[in-house]
């Protein structure tokens, strides 16, 4: 399928159409936004999720209501916005997951095959990449959603802070603090779980030695 | 094989460089098929749910303005009507004696309707005139309590205004104007901000809480009563008023005095009173020295209760003679030598007429016939008795070296 190369006025009309209840343009939003929304759940969750489709779906059916009340998130790119309400609808998602006592097993689910293509063709290394990642999202999910948010949007999906500002729907300065104590708060949690999995391992060894 | 966690920066950085094939396109045309209609239906759903919400908020808008705009026109209506309330409109004509006849028409402002006679209790409307015939008398009461009772050949006019709605936060000049014969009044005491007031051709009788009674008609002397009904083309009618109860304030040509229970007040035109003042006498002088503040064109205190009805000139008996009379024999008999006779006469003035404008020569002509009559002690007594009553009289320097034994 050939790509095709969107523009702000084309972005602007899906959002007017949208808003005026044209049922034509759910699938031009579908066709703009599918690439955006796929990308953004391959990153958050690492892989190919069991749910995926049902996230995928959930996901524009959040866009599609959103834009149809008139709450489109102001002067930003739609592209940029879609991601940012991928990153709700699988926060949200996560959290269900937490209340039901699978997120911190979800990452040794065996049944889950990485679907990436990780540039390391290592396997040991790609399965250790990913239990680094389910760490580091059931993290984000435990913190703060607005510093989350803001750790998720600059530092894994490569967003500028102007763009996060407008997003989230605070100012620049706001959006810089709450990403630097998301790193900060992030950073300091991922070496508290490692000093206590060593202290874990060190006090097993001890035991069985 | 063991496998040590990668540190958190760098696990962070090979998260954000993680790259994804894209899906089978045969399968994504399924799913395209399936979310595509979903959000079809969600799109509906919302912009008909929000259609209704703005439905909604409008009708509650119209709903509200309507109901505003009710309370609103009810507001006003009632406080139209409770301010239209009016006045007079629950004045009653309590009891009639004789030929009495009511004058309506005074609200529209259209010509008065032939005269109505009344029998028995009547209800009065705003600018009713009430008129009462030669054998006629009547009383009326006012919502507020005031009495008026109108003696023979009189007409009293009921006021044409309207109460205001909330009389307690306004204040309010109820008058009553009588432009012949005689009315009684007897007010009780009004809440703060209200007057009562009779107005007459040449004045205008204010009270608050007091009994009294207002005449109007042709003056003839003193000793008679105003003259009421026909007069003469060249006649002056002239008012005099009597209290028998607190005090009254009475405007006349612009100046107003106030009289007390138990004195009479007149119009100043109608009394002669000073101009009969015999000349040879020193009254005048004293007179034109300054009365005392309560002193008026003509005043004294023989005033007759006004709560009686008024009758006639029997009720008003002259004294201002009998004090003339009675320091012209003083004086007489100073001149003559006789000074205890001189000093009997005044003692007698001054004890029947405490109140008399005569006083102040009284006291002088006093103190001088005592020490004539060698009673240095009395003299100065008297003396020092006119410096304190009158210190700024104009025989004080004489009062004084008296009263200091020279």
């Amino acid at each position: 399928m050939a790509k095709v190369e969107y523009t702000e006025a084309d972005d602007q009309a899906l959002v007017d159409a949208a808003a005026r209840g044209d049922t034509k343009v759910a699938a031009k939003l579908y066709d703009r936004l599918v690439g955006v929304v796929n990308r953004s759940l391959f990153r958050i969750f690492g892989r190919r999720e069991t749910n995926h489709d049902d996230l995928v779906q959930a996901t524009f059916e959040q866009i599609i209501v959103t834009l149809a009340k008139g709450r489109f998130g102001g002067p930003c790119n739609l592209s940029a916005w879609a991601s940012s309400v991928t990153w709700h609808v699988a926060l949200k998602y996560l959290r269900s997951q937490r209340r039901e006592r699978r997120v911190l097993s979800w990452g040794e689910d065996p049944g889950h095959e990485l679907s990436v293509a990780a540039p390391h063709a290592d396997v040991e290394q790609s399965v250790g990449l990913r239990k680094d990642i389910a760490r580091i999202r059931a993290e984000l999910v435990e913190m703060d959603p607005g510093k989350a948010e803001a750790f998720l949007l600059h530092d894994v999906f490569g967003h500028d802070l102007a763009e996060i500002a407008v997003l989230t729907n605070v100012s620049v300065a706001a959006a810089q603090s709450r990403l630097v104590r998301g790193r900060k708060e992030l950073y300091a949690r991922l070496e508290d779980q490692g000093l206590r999995a060593l202290k874990t391992k060190k006090g097993g060894s001890d035991g069985t030695d | 094989m063991a496998r040590t966690s990668t540190p958190p920066r760098e696990a962070v950085q090979k998260w954000s460089e993680l790259s994804f094939e894209d899906e089978d396109s045969a399968l994504t045309a399924a799913k395209r098929a399936q979310i595509v209609a979903r959000m079809e239906l969600r799109l509906e759903q919302t912009i008909t749910a929000e259609a209704n919400t703005r439905r909604r908020a409008r009708v509650y808008a119209a709903f509200g303005c309507a109901a505003a705009v009710c309370l609103a026109a009810f507001g006003a209506w009632r406080w139209n009507v409770s301010r239209s309330a009016p006045l007079a409109a629950l004045a009653h004509v309590q009891s009639v004696e004789g030929s009495v006849s009511v004058t309506h028409g005074g609200v529209t402002g259209v010509a008065a309707t032939p005269v109505a006679p009344v029998a028995g209790e009547t209800t009065l409307g705003p600018g009713d005139d009430v008129v009462t015939a030669p054998d006629g008398r009547t009383r009326v009461t006012l919502p507020d309590g005031v009495s008026l009772t109108l003696g023979e050949a009189s007409r009293l006019s009921l006021p044409k205004s309207t109460l205001p709605a909330n009389p307690r936060l306004e204040t309010i000049h109820e008058q009553v104007s009588l432009n012949d014969g005689v009315v009684s009044v007897r007010v009780p005491h009004l809440t703060q901000g209200r007057t009562f007031a009779v107005k007459t051709p040449d004045a205008e009788v204010t009270v608050h809480g007091t009994a009294f009674t207002v005449e109007v008609g042709e003056f003839v002397s003193p000793d008679e009563p105003l003259h009421s009904g026909a007069h003469a083309a060249d006649a002056t009618i002239s008012t005099r008023v009597r209290v028998s109860e607190g005090v009254v304030s009475v405007t006349s040509a612009g100046r107003e005095v106030f009289v007390r229970a138990g004195m009479q007040w007149i119009s100043p035109h109608a009394e002669p009173t000073q101009r009969r003042v015999p000349a040879p006498l020193p009254t005048t002088a004293a007179l034109s020295a300054g009365p005392p503040p309560s002193a008026l064109p003509a005043l004294d205190s023989s005033a007759s209760g006004a709560s009686a009805p008024p009758t006639g000139p029997k009720t008003i008996p002259s004294s201002l003679a009998d004090q003339t009379r009675l320091l012209e024999s003083a004086m007489s008999a100073s001149r003559n030598g006789d000074y205890h006779g001189a000093i009997g006469s005044l003692n007698e003035l001054l004890r029947r007429y405490p109140a008399s404008r005569l006083e102040p020569e009284a006291r002088v002509q006093l103190f001088r016939a005592l020490a004539a009559a060698h009673d240095a002690a009395g003299a100065a007594r008297e003396a020092r008795r006119y410096l304190v009553e009158y210190p700024e009289g104009y025989a004080h320097e004489e009062a004084k070296k008296l009263a200091l034994g020279h």
